[in-house]
Protein backbone atom coordinates (compact mmCIF):
# COMPACT_ATOMS: atom_id res chain seq x y z
CA UNK A 1 0.00 0.00 0.00
CA UNK A 2 2.76 2.20 0.56
CA UNK A 3 5.29 3.56 -1.79
CA UNK A 4 3.17 4.65 -4.15
CA UNK A 5 4.85 7.39 -5.96
CA UNK A 6 2.54 10.66 -6.01
CA UNK A 7 -0.45 8.95 -4.75
CA UNK A 8 -3.34 10.91 -5.68
CA UNK A 9 -5.19 13.10 -3.14
CA UNK A 10 -8.57 11.27 -4.38
CA UNK A 11 -7.05 8.04 -3.99
CA UNK A 12 -6.12 9.17 -0.43
CA UNK A 13 -9.23 10.37 0.41
CA UNK A 14 -10.83 6.49 -0.96
CA UNK A 15 -8.79 4.69 1.45
CA UNK A 16 -9.67 7.18 4.63
CA UNK A 17 -13.44 6.68 3.80
CA UNK A 18 -13.32 3.07 2.82
CA UNK A 19 -11.68 2.61 6.53
CA UNK A 20 -14.32 5.20 8.21
CA UNK A 21 -17.25 3.21 6.57
CA UNK A 22 -16.04 -0.34 7.97
CA UNK A 23 -15.08 1.09 11.59
CA UNK A 24 -18.74 2.58 11.44
CA UNK A 25 -20.12 -0.32 10.24
CA UNK A 26 -18.21 -2.59 12.43
CA UNK A 27 -19.17 -0.44 15.55
CA UNK A 28 -22.94 -0.52 14.35
CA UNK A 29 -23.22 -3.72 14.11
CA UNK A 30 -21.63 -4.40 17.79
CA UNK A 31 -23.87 -2.38 19.34
CA UNK A 32 -27.26 -3.22 17.39
CA UNK A 33 -27.08 -5.72 14.41
CA UNK A 34 -30.88 -4.94 13.43
CA UNK A 35 -30.67 -1.14 13.75
CA UNK A 36 -27.21 -1.38 12.13
CA UNK A 37 -29.07 -3.26 9.19
CA UNK A 38 -31.46 -0.51 8.69
CA UNK A 39 -29.04 1.59 8.53
CA UNK A 40 -26.13 0.04 6.58
CA UNK A 41 -28.84 -1.82 3.89
CA UNK A 42 -26.40 -4.97 4.32
CA UNK A 43 -27.45 -8.78 3.96
CA UNK A 44 -27.38 -10.13 7.88
CA UNK A 45 -24.57 -13.01 6.35
CA UNK A 46 -21.86 -10.07 5.28
CA UNK A 47 -22.77 -7.83 8.50
CA UNK A 48 -21.90 -10.72 10.38
CA UNK A 49 -18.58 -11.34 8.70
CA UNK A 50 -17.80 -7.80 8.78
CA UNK A 51 -18.30 -7.71 12.68
CA UNK A 52 -15.47 -10.29 13.00
CA UNK A 53 -12.85 -8.59 10.68
CA UNK A 54 -9.84 -7.09 12.84
CA UNK A 55 -8.12 -3.90 12.06
CA UNK A 56 -5.36 -4.82 9.82
CA UNK A 57 -7.70 -6.89 8.14
CA UNK A 58 -10.49 -3.51 7.88
CA UNK A 59 -7.23 -1.49 6.85
CA UNK A 60 -6.58 -4.44 4.01
CA UNK A 61 -9.83 -4.24 3.05
CA UNK A 62 -9.88 -0.23 2.62
CA UNK A 63 -7.10 -0.22 0.73
CA UNK A 64 -8.05 0.35 -2.96
CA UNK A 65 -8.21 3.38 -5.42
CA UNK A 66 -12.14 2.58 -5.51
CA UNK A 67 -14.91 3.03 -2.73
CA UNK A 68 -15.80 0.10 -0.99
CA UNK A 69 -19.53 0.99 -0.54
CA UNK A 70 -21.82 1.75 -2.81
CA UNK A 71 -24.87 4.49 -3.38
CA UNK A 72 -27.77 2.81 -1.92
CA UNK A 73 -30.06 5.00 -4.32
CA UNK A 74 -29.60 3.90 -7.98
CA UNK A 75 -31.95 5.14 -10.01
CA UNK A 76 -31.02 9.02 -11.46
CA UNK A 77 -35.23 9.72 -11.41
CA UNK A 78 -35.19 8.89 -7.60
CA UNK A 79 -32.22 11.26 -6.95
CA UNK A 80 -34.04 14.09 -9.19
CA UNK A 81 -37.06 13.77 -7.35
CA UNK A 82 -35.40 13.24 -3.90
CA UNK A 83 -33.56 16.75 -4.38
CA UNK A 84 -36.11 19.06 -6.34
CA UNK A 85 -37.32 22.09 -5.07
CA UNK A 86 -40.54 21.21 -3.34
CA UNK A 87 -42.87 22.90 -1.61
CA UNK A 88 -42.27 20.40 1.08
CA UNK A 89 -38.29 21.08 0.80
CA UNK A 90 -38.74 20.54 4.80
CA UNK A 91 -39.71 16.88 4.29
CA UNK A 92 -37.38 15.56 1.84
CA UNK A 93 -35.50 13.78 4.34
CA UNK A 94 -37.95 12.07 5.22
CA UNK A 95 -39.16 10.72 1.35
CA UNK A 96 -35.56 9.49 1.26
CA UNK A 97 -36.02 7.49 4.27
CA UNK A 98 -39.33 6.48 3.20
CA UNK A 99 -37.83 5.56 -0.24
CA UNK A 100 -34.39 3.51 1.88
CA UNK A 101 -36.75 1.43 4.13
CA UNK A 102 -39.03 0.37 1.06
CA UNK A 103 -35.69 -0.78 -0.44
CA UNK A 104 -34.97 -2.25 2.00
CA UNK A 105 -38.18 -4.14 2.95
CA UNK A 106 -38.27 -5.36 -0.16
CA UNK A 107 -34.74 -7.38 -0.10
CA UNK A 108 -36.30 -9.25 2.67
CA UNK A 109 -37.06 -12.79 2.10
CA UNK A 110 -40.31 -12.80 4.06
CA UNK A 111 -41.26 -9.79 2.31
CA UNK A 112 -44.54 -9.67 1.37
CA UNK A 113 -45.91 -7.87 -2.17
CA UNK A 114 -47.44 -4.72 -1.38
CA UNK A 115 -50.17 -3.81 -3.51
CA UNK B 1 -51.03 -16.42 34.02
CA UNK B 2 -51.71 -16.89 37.89
CA UNK B 3 -48.77 -15.62 39.07
CA UNK B 4 -45.94 -13.36 37.61
CA UNK B 5 -42.11 -13.86 37.89
CA UNK B 6 -40.64 -11.01 39.80
CA UNK B 7 -38.09 -10.77 36.47
CA UNK B 8 -41.29 -10.59 34.30
CA UNK B 9 -42.35 -7.48 36.53
CA UNK B 10 -38.95 -5.87 36.81
CA UNK B 11 -39.00 -6.40 32.89
CA UNK B 12 -42.36 -4.92 32.62
CA UNK B 13 -41.00 -1.90 34.89
CA UNK B 14 -38.65 -1.22 32.39
CA UNK B 15 -40.80 -1.43 29.15
CA UNK B 16 -43.09 1.13 30.93
CA UNK B 17 -40.65 3.21 31.83
CA UNK B 18 -39.06 3.52 28.21
CA UNK B 19 -43.27 3.82 27.16
CA UNK B 20 -43.45 6.59 29.19
CA UNK B 21 -40.15 8.50 28.72
CA UNK B 22 -41.44 8.16 24.81
CA UNK B 23 -44.60 9.84 25.73
CA UNK B 24 -46.98 7.01 25.81
CA UNK B 25 -50.71 7.21 27.12
CA UNK B 26 -51.72 5.08 30.45
CA UNK B 27 -54.03 3.14 27.79
CA UNK B 28 -50.98 1.84 26.06
CA UNK B 29 -49.16 1.16 29.29
CA UNK B 30 -52.27 -1.08 30.46
CA UNK B 31 -51.74 -3.08 27.06
CA UNK B 32 -48.49 -3.44 26.88
CA UNK B 33 -47.64 -4.84 30.49
CA UNK B 34 -49.08 -6.74 33.14
CA UNK B 35 -48.64 -4.02 36.04
CA UNK B 36 -51.15 -3.00 37.81
CA UNK B 37 -53.10 0.60 37.33
CA UNK B 38 -52.30 2.04 40.41
CA UNK B 39 -48.42 1.27 40.01
CA UNK B 40 -48.10 2.63 36.59
CA UNK B 41 -49.78 5.46 37.70
CA UNK B 42 -47.27 6.05 40.11
CA UNK B 43 -44.42 5.12 37.85
CA UNK B 44 -45.83 7.72 35.45
CA UNK B 45 -46.09 10.41 38.35
CA UNK B 46 -42.83 9.70 39.56
CA UNK B 47 -40.99 9.94 35.88
CA UNK B 48 -43.17 12.97 34.51
CA UNK B 49 -43.61 14.80 37.71
CA UNK B 50 -47.48 14.97 37.04
CA UNK B 51 -50.54 12.97 36.47
CA UNK B 52 -51.41 11.21 32.80
CA UNK B 53 -53.70 12.93 30.64
CA UNK B 54 -57.23 11.41 31.17
CA UNK B 55 -59.69 10.35 28.17
CA UNK B 56 -60.05 8.72 25.39
CA UNK B 57 -57.55 7.76 23.50
CA UNK B 58 -57.57 9.90 19.27
CA UNK B 59 -59.65 7.11 17.55
CA UNK B 60 -59.52 8.39 13.83
CA UNK B 61 -57.82 6.80 10.82
CA UNK B 62 -58.31 9.82 9.00
CA UNK B 63 -55.77 11.90 11.17
CA UNK B 64 -53.00 9.40 9.36
CA UNK B 65 -54.00 10.73 5.69
CA UNK B 66 -53.52 14.63 5.66
CA UNK B 67 -49.93 15.27 4.02
CA UNK B 68 -48.17 15.27 6.84
CA UNK B 69 -49.06 12.84 9.42
CA UNK B 70 -49.04 10.38 6.33
CA UNK B 71 -45.39 11.22 5.46
CA UNK B 72 -44.20 10.68 9.11
CA UNK B 73 -46.58 7.29 9.91
CA UNK B 74 -45.62 5.88 6.10
CA UNK B 75 -42.02 6.48 7.42
CA UNK B 76 -42.27 5.03 10.90
CA UNK B 77 -44.25 1.94 9.82
CA UNK B 78 -41.58 0.95 7.04
CA UNK B 79 -39.32 1.13 10.29
CA UNK B 80 -41.85 -0.81 12.48
CA UNK B 81 -42.18 -3.34 9.47
CA UNK B 82 -38.50 -4.08 8.82
CA UNK B 83 -37.87 -4.27 12.96
CA UNK B 84 -40.74 -6.86 12.87
CA UNK B 85 -39.53 -8.80 10.24
CA UNK B 86 -35.91 -9.17 11.19
CA UNK B 87 -36.37 -9.63 14.95
CA UNK B 88 -38.80 -12.04 16.88
CA UNK B 89 -39.45 -9.51 20.11
CA UNK B 90 -42.58 -8.77 21.68
CA UNK B 91 -44.35 -6.07 19.51
CA UNK B 92 -44.10 -3.39 22.19
CA UNK B 93 -40.20 -3.89 21.78
CA UNK B 94 -40.11 -3.54 18.29
CA UNK B 95 -42.27 -0.71 18.73
CA UNK B 96 -40.46 1.37 21.11
CA UNK B 97 -37.68 0.83 19.06
CA UNK B 98 -38.72 1.20 15.34
CA UNK B 99 -39.94 4.90 17.45
CA UNK B 100 -37.05 6.00 17.96
CA UNK B 101 -35.30 4.94 14.82
CA UNK B 102 -38.18 7.18 13.29
CA UNK B 103 -37.32 10.21 15.96
CA UNK B 104 -33.85 10.33 14.45
CA UNK B 105 -34.65 11.03 11.28
CA UNK B 106 -37.48 13.39 12.20
CA UNK B 107 -36.67 14.93 15.83
CA UNK B 108 -39.30 17.04 16.92
CA UNK B 109 -38.81 20.48 16.57
CA UNK B 110 -37.60 22.26 20.48
CA UNK B 111 -41.05 23.26 21.85
CA UNK B 112 -42.54 21.91 19.81
CA UNK B 113 -45.08 18.06 19.76
CA UNK B 114 -43.56 15.50 17.18
CA UNK B 115 -45.79 15.25 14.08
CA UNK B 116 -46.19 11.67 15.32
CA UNK B 117 -46.49 11.15 18.37
CA UNK B 118 -45.92 7.87 20.14
CA UNK B 119 -49.50 6.78 21.59
CA UNK B 120 -50.72 7.82 17.79
CA UNK B 121 -47.93 5.43 16.35
CA UNK B 122 -49.15 2.46 18.51
CA UNK B 123 -52.85 3.18 17.50
CA UNK B 124 -51.68 2.93 14.15
CA UNK B 125 -50.66 -0.44 14.25
CA UNK B 126 -54.00 -1.48 15.32
CA UNK B 127 -55.41 0.30 12.63
CA UNK B 128 -53.60 -1.44 10.47
CA UNK B 129 -53.99 -4.65 12.23
CA UNK B 130 -57.69 -4.66 12.04
CA UNK B 131 -57.15 -3.31 8.28
CA UNK B 132 -58.88 -0.29 8.53
CA UNK B 133 -55.71 0.93 7.17
CA UNK B 134 -52.49 -0.22 5.10
CA UNK B 135 -49.60 -0.06 3.15
CA UNK B 136 -49.60 0.72 -0.73
CA UNK B 137 -46.77 1.66 -2.79
CA UNK B 138 -46.82 5.13 -4.55
CA UNK B 139 -46.93 4.70 -8.41
CA UNK B 140 -44.12 6.98 -8.94
CA UNK B 141 -41.53 7.17 -6.61
CA UNK B 142 -41.87 3.58 -5.34
CA UNK B 143 -42.07 4.12 -1.65
CA UNK B 144 -44.41 2.32 0.62
CA UNK B 145 -47.35 4.77 2.46
CA UNK B 146 -50.08 4.39 4.62
CA UNK B 147 -53.50 4.55 2.83
CA UNK B 148 -57.13 3.68 3.54
CA UNK B 149 -58.16 1.11 1.93
CA UNK B 150 -60.85 2.93 -0.02
CA UNK B 151 -58.30 4.39 -1.92
CA UNK B 152 -56.25 1.77 -2.73
CA UNK B 153 -58.31 0.76 -6.09
CA UNK B 154 -57.10 3.60 -7.85
CA UNK B 155 -53.06 4.54 -8.50
CA UNK B 156 -52.03 5.77 -5.35
CA UNK B 157 -49.28 9.08 -5.60
CA UNK B 158 -47.85 9.94 -2.11
CA UNK B 159 -47.97 13.86 -0.67
CA UNK B 160 -44.13 13.96 -1.69
CA UNK B 161 -44.33 13.21 -5.43
CA UNK B 162 -47.44 15.36 -5.95
CA UNK B 163 -47.95 17.83 -2.65
CA UNK B 164 -51.41 18.67 -2.27
CA UNK B 165 -52.10 22.47 -3.29
CA UNK B 166 -52.50 24.06 -0.08
CA UNK B 167 -49.02 21.87 1.17
CA UNK B 168 -46.32 24.00 2.61
CA UNK B 169 -43.16 23.35 4.70
CA UNK B 170 -39.82 24.55 4.21
CA UNK B 171 -36.50 24.19 5.87
CA UNK B 172 -36.33 26.47 8.97
CA UNK B 173 -34.06 29.29 8.51
CA UNK B 174 -31.68 28.74 10.69
CA UNK B 175 -30.84 24.97 8.76
CA UNK B 176 -31.56 22.32 11.06
CA UNK B 177 -32.56 18.88 9.16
Amino acid sequence: MQNIPEQDDNVQTINDLNLSYLLLAQSLIKEDKEAARFRLGLTETLMESLKNLSVPQLVKLASTNQLICQLRINSEAVIDFLTKDSRIDALQHVHTGIILSTDLLHTLPTAEAVK
Amino acid sequence: MSEHSILDEVNDIHIAMDLISAGARMQVLESETTLSRRKLLRLYKEINGCSPAKGMLPFSPDWFMSWEQNIHSSLFYNIYLYLQRMEKQRPIITLLKAYRLYSEQCPCEPGKKPVLEFTRAWTLLRFIDCRMLEQVACSVCGGNFISTSRYTNALFTCSLCHPPSRASKKAPSEARC
